[in-house]
């Protein structure tokens, strides 16, 4: 990102920034060249771009050594963000790269097609008919799925790729438009085609401050259908990523649809559509994704232990945070390989929490023996899908894949409840337990004085609570003084508390009285009279 | 602001120009077209003497070169 923080950005009523576009002069690409869609992207990443924008290893607190265990344990989380880059990574991110630029190949606005199909679309959607446009021979546009095990890290790669490219660049005439670069949709749980276009069309409302959600809320699904084809030629929307494929399943006739739709968006209108999705997905994407004109699949299986294993571990085991550091061995290694069966995701989180019991149970660092600790007891819940991945049979992986999603903090969580039960807090609550002791009998003695001195007991308990709060540390003088000068204060306060009492209550008959001779009309001073509370002066004088 | 504003071809009018905004814009109704061009759905442009330029070429200076004086000379 870089190389676009000096350009300039034109900020949109929705608050989205857009970059405006740079047309690059340097592309060597035959087919790429004089296509402002594709020479408004930033350059073709190198392999070794690629590694470095997509890698991020979070920063290791130099201090180490003065932390406590509580400060160690709070930093553990800070692995959340490591992200290693495998070769898997970079093949991912090279057909991509391809990917998105194939899927503007043959699509350049400034061509007499791009005028004629808005007005077949617009035809369509006036009278209703089905989609379809003139087959453009050119159009490189291809369907791309992504299959693999969850926590291999297919949704943080790709989020991670798109990083790269600007979601939207503004073309001055006379393209005049704005580009939409890339769209990531989920995959709705229930499998509707029709929740799909609303999150499409909400989508966009949110980048560009568009009303379509609202225009085409209760529109018939083939309207949708076409509106999004029109908008997608419109804003030149080059790919359309969709994550959590394996939601469509369940339903056979939404599923099918939905794939038709995909593909149409594929082959009609020319963009590309990515899928991502578990396993489980697979047999949807292998069968029905593919009838795409173009397509490619890239499988994602957990890693094997070997050379690459072997380098990601020793990338991890940096993040040590426990009291001692455990170099990196094959042994260890190994181990981590049996617990996690390859998947990165799960290793990371075994490292992790392993490190999180060294902490609580004062080991020095993580051993072997923590780790399958942590796979037995604290991920006990997976512990069919790792049995299913080791058997490596993949109905019952498929079984269990649902099971996987454990999250970190909560596991640190049930983890740091431990810690407080350990010695430490039963220590501290013995001593808490001491002090209360001590002042108990303390009070003992500072009451009974008081009390010799005919003082209200009631009221120099009081005083003593109070005092033991504002300074517990007092010795028994000190205490004895300032509790005998209290409950004199709070004697002196107690008078003149009833004193005030008394005068509210004179309020509280006399002026109803007032009032009531008012409403009466009569002279209040009789009232008053009647009531006894003016005397009569002639008996009062004997007159 | 518009996201996108169709490039003039030389001596089109200014309606067909809207026009083919409309037919681009996947805005299901062309009032709706009209509000996102000139703030008010309920104007009629005449092709001869438009009003609400200045609007207009405000809203779309991100888009396109258009400035008011060209729209009036080329375009009505």
């Amino acid at each position: 990102m870089e190389q676009v923080k000096e350009e300039k950005y034109v900020v949109l009523p929705s608050g989205v920034k857009a970059m405006k576009a740079i047309y690059r002069d340097d592309e060597k690409v035959s087919k790429y060249r004089d296509n402002p869609l594709i020479t408004a992207l930033p350059k073709i990443m190198s392999e070794y771009d690629a590694f470095d924008f997509m890698s991020h290893y979070p920063s290791i607190e130099q201090n180490l050594s003065e932390f406590n265990d509580n400060e160690r344990f709070h930093s553990l989380t800070s692995v959340k963000s490591f992200f290693h880059v495998g070769r898997h990574h970079l093949n991912l991110e090279m057909t991509f790269s391809r990917f998105l630029r194939d899927s503007y190949v043959g699509r350049n606005p400034l061509d007499k097609d791009h005028a004629t199909n808005f007005h077949i679309l617009h035809r369509q959607l006036n009278t209703g008919e089905e989609l379809y446009l003139p087959p453009n021979s050119l159009s490189e546009a291809s369907s791309f799925s992504l299959i693999g095990y969850s926590g291999m890290g297919k949704s943080t790669a790709i989020e991670r790729i798109l990083q790269y490219y600007p979601q939207l660049i503004i073309h001055p005439a006379p393209v005049g438009t704005t580009q939409i670069v890339w769209l990531k949709l989920d995959c709705p749980h229930d499998g509707s085609m029709k929740t799909l276009c609303i999150s499409f069309f909400d989508e966009i409302d949110q980048l560009l401050g568009t009303t379509y959600l609202k225009q085409y809320n209760r529109s018939s699904t083939s309207a949708m259908v076409t509106a999004i084809a029109k908008i997608s030629k419109t804003y030149c929307i080059g790919a359309i990523i969709i994550d959590e494929l394996q939601h469509l399943i369940r339903k056979n006739k939404n599923s099918e649809m939905l794939m038709n739709f995909l593909v149409t968006l594929v082959n009609v209108v020319g963009v590309g559509v990515m899928a991502i999705g578990t396993m489980k997905a697979k047999q949807v994407l292998q069968l029905d994704f593919r009838i795409a004109r173009r397509s490619i699949g890239k499988v994602w299986e957990p890693l094997q232990f070997n050379k690459e294993w072997l380098t990601f571990t020793s990338e991890l085991w940096d993040y040590q945070w426990t009291k001692e550091f455990i170099p990196h061995d094959d042994e260890l290694s190994e181990v981590l390989y049996d617990c996690s069966q390859g998947i990165t995701d799960l290793a990371v989180k075994i490292f992790t929490l392993a490190q999180g019991r060294a902490i609580i149970h004062k080991r020095k660092g993580i051993n072997a023996r923590l780790m399958r600790q942590v796979v037995k007891e604290d991920l006990a819940m997976i512990k069919p899908m790792l049995r299913a991945l080791r058997s490596g049979n993949p109905t019952a992986i498929m079984k269990y894949e649902d099971l996987y999603p454990i999250d970190l903090d909560e596991q640190l969580a049930s983890m740091s409840l431990s810690l407080d039960k350990n010695s430490r807090m039963e220590e501290h609550r013995q001593q808490a337990k001491e002090k209360r002791k001590k002042a108990l009998s303390l009070e003992e003695k500072v009451l009974s004085t008081v009390i010799a001195f005919g003082k209200d007991e009631k009221k120099a308990k009081k005083a003593f609570d109070t005092m033991m709060k504002s300074d517990p540390n007092a010795d028994e003088t000190t205490l004895l003084y300032s509790v005998m000068k209290m409950v004199d204060e709070v004697d002196v306060i107690v008078k003149r508390e009833k004193k005030k009492q008394a005068e509210k209550e004179g309020l509280k008959i006399l002026v109803p009285l007032a009032e009531k001779a008012k409403k009466e009309k009569r002279l209040s001073y009789d009232l008053l009279k009647e009531a006894g509370y003016i005397k009569d002066p002639l008996h009062e004088f004997n007159l | 602001m518009l996201p996108f504003f169709p490039n003039p071809y030389p001596g089109e009018l200014l309606d067909s120009v809207l026009a083919r905004f409309h037919a681009r814009s996947g805005n299901s109704h062309s009032g709706q077209s009209m509000k996102q061009l000139i703030g008010n759905e309920a104007v009629l442009l005449s092709y001869d003497l438009p009003s609400r330029i200045g609007t207009l070429v405000d809203r779309i200076k991100h888009v396109s070169e258009l400035d008011s004086d060209t729209l009036i000379d080329d375009h009505t």
